[in-house]
């Protein structure tokens, strides 16, 4: 063996070697068609399928070639103004997620001229069901807590501080029991829609940021947290600036956050057009961020939201773009659903409003089928994971409806 | 999991290859060979697409992918001794795919950005390996994957050229002329 295979056999290894046993993911449970297989695989000796498989699959692109020679004339002229709701359908996967129901109402934090306010509203009316507003107090985030009648909610605490609270409320959407979470008071502001939890109730993800950034701290500029609620253990990946993490969400296990954020890179340039969303496994040390995360779309000019699937497996990413012309603004919303790990385009739906100059943001429901799609001065809508379209829930207003952070 | 980078035929050995039965009891039988082959095999492979595709976490999916299509690819395996030589081509195959799709979107200017290594791991890394690594990085993906499954996995020339579809004589030559492009690369001689 010649010197160069000596050095390569050890740089190898080496390399090999700093993967560790302990840290690597165990093998998840299976999905419905690989069951199928080994159901087929076990039932030994028929040959049937090497020729119903094939014909099945010809049949199935054959519909598939004619569905689209009927359809192609809506899919590509793509979304035009005049029509309020325009889902473009294009294969979603929808059978993955469960036939939930709606949630019956929204909670939210609205910005008024009196102040912030927390409400929930009903999803069918848009009407206000409850003003559960507790005074002196500044709410700062909200996010369903496992289901859609439990939800934490962020307020600022004393200095710069974040109290967390679980608020619990009736099937109708009115306020139960109010209970603070145990030892979760967390150094800086949680910012708007910077909170997730896991669909399991047992990981809390929260970005806080430094309210003394001015002074200086320009590296130390938040954190974003990952707390055990059951446990009420916590770890944290600092971040730098231009980082401002929001849009947080979390894998049903809790085992992978994604997050809307410039990188963390330290430089002074912060700006939208450097939005990116970033998938950071929970299982990864803490520390600074960027030693962990990993860009998952790139860099996208018009990024507004995002969501991870409850799997995550699959990223919904919102883009918003503005026309403006004749004193009017229409704005295009398109949700594009990618592979979280390859960044390859799975489906792709749009909508088109008049007079919509809004910032959308994704907020997925517990059940990952309904994801709810709301700016900072229009109304809410939802899209339908299963029945792929867009629904606005009526008597949004403008003029008073401001949500700042909003969870179902 | 056990840290085991030796071929092992062992955990399919027990079990029978070819169920007679529809039922629960033997599809409970394929989930605890697959979980069996998962941990002696499954360390040695991500370190092995670790190599090839250069973060642990794009490594540690490539390879839960490749024994997710196992389930799939079961009916095709008839016999147990060729269970580990597929599942090296699943990792290679869809290391592949990972470094394809970043190829593209380098081309759309959007930048895959690898996690860094730790600030920990970087001070044990010593600076040859780097050197290594970088130049082994720089050569055809081909020369990248004959020198990790000889270097590493320590495959014979035959069950390289099995395992990637070529010939013997390609492996060799590929084999060679990676090995001459390193050394110019690392200014050795040979």
């Amino acid at each position: 063996m010649n010197n160069v295979e000596t050095r390569l056999r050890e740089a190898f290894r080496a390399d090999a070697e700093t993967v560790r046993p302990e840290t690597i993911r165990p093998l998840p449970e299976p999905g419905a068609h690989a069951r199928r297989d080994q159901l087929r695989w076990l039932a030994d000796g028929s040959r049937r399928g090497r020729i119903l498989i094939p014909l099945v699959a010809a049949a199935t692109v054959a519909a598939i070639l004619a569905g689209v020679a009927v359809a192609a004339p809506r899919i590509w002229s793509g979304p035009t103004p005049s029509e309020p709701v325009n889902a473009i359908a294009a294969g979603f996967p929808g059978s993955a997620v469960p036939k939930a129901p709606l949630p019956k109402f929204v909670a939210t934090i609205v910005q008024s001229g009196t102040g912030v306010r927390l409400e929930t509203l009903s999803t069918k009316t848009g009407h206000v069901i409850a003003d559960v507003t507790a005074p002196h107090t500044r709410y700062l985030s909200i996010a369903a807590d496992g289901n859609d009648r439990t939800f934490i909610v962020a307020t600022a605490g004393p200095g710069c501080s974040t109290r967390l609270s679980r608020l619990t409320f009736s099937a109708a959407g009115r306020l139960q029991r109010t209970r603070p979470l145990q030892g979760s008071a967390l150094h800086g502001h949680a910012d708007w829609q910077a909170m997730a939890v896991s669909a399991d109730g047992r990981f809390l993800a929260v970005a806080s940021r430094n309210c003394k950034v001015n002074n200086g701290s320009i590296k130390h500029l938040g954190t974003i947290s990952l707390i055990n609620l059951r446990t009420g253990t916590s770890k944290g990946w600092g971040f730098r600036w231009p980082a401002l993490p929001t849009d947080l969400s979390l894998s049903a296990d809790g085992r992978m956050l994604e997050f809307v954020s410039n990188p963390s890179n330290g430089t002074r340039v912060g700006s939208d057009r450097l939005n990116q969303v970033w998938a950071l496994r929970t299982n990864s040390r803490s520390g600074p961020v960027e030693q962990h995360y990993r860009s998952v779309a790139g860099s996208l000019p018009t990024l507004s939201g995002a969501a991870l699937s409850p799997n995550g497996r699959l990223t919904s990413i919102l883009t918003t773009r503005h026309i403006h012309k004749d004193r009017t603004t229409t704005t295009t919303f398109t949700i594009t659903v990618i592979k979280t790990e390859s960044g390859h385009q799975v489906a792709k739906f749009a909508t088109t409003e008049r007079h919509a100059p809004g910032q959308g943001q994704l907020v997925p429901d517990t059940s990952g089928r309904h994801v709810l799609l709301f700016d900072f001065s229009d109304a809410l809508r939802w899209f339908d994971v299963v029945h792929q379209r867009i629904v606005t829930i009526p008597n949004g207003n403008p003029a008073i409806f401001r949500p700042v952070s909003t969870a179902w | 999991m056990q840290e085991d980078t030796t071929v092992d035929r062992a955990p399919h050995a027990s079990v029978t290859w070819r169920a007679s039965k529809r039922d629960e009891s033997a599809t409970g039988e394929v989930d605890a060979l697959v979980s069996r082959l998962h941990q002696t095999h499954g360390l040695a492979l991500v370190r092995m697409a670790k190599l090839l595709v250069g973060d642990q976490q794009s490594a540690e999916d490539v390879v839960q992918d490749a024994f997710l299509g196992l389930y799939r690819a079961m009916p095709r395996l008839h016999d147990p001794e060729a269970v580990l030589p597929y599942l090296r081509t699943a990792v290679l195959n869809r290391a592949r795919s990972t470094l394809r799709f970043r190829r593209r979107a380098a081309l759309r200017k959007v930048l895959h950005q690898p996690p860094d290594p730790s600030a920990e791991s970087a001070v044990m890394d010593w600076a040859d390996r780097q050197v290594v690594t970088a130049a082994v990085r720089r050569l055809p993906r081909r020369a990248r994957e004959v020198l990790v499954l000889r270097y590493y996995v320590d495959l014979s020339d035959a069950d390289i050229a099995a395992t990637l579809g070529i010939s013997r004589g390609t492996v060799s030559s590929t084999a060679s002329r990676a090995i001459a492009a390193l050394a110019r690369d690392l200014k050795e001689e040979l």
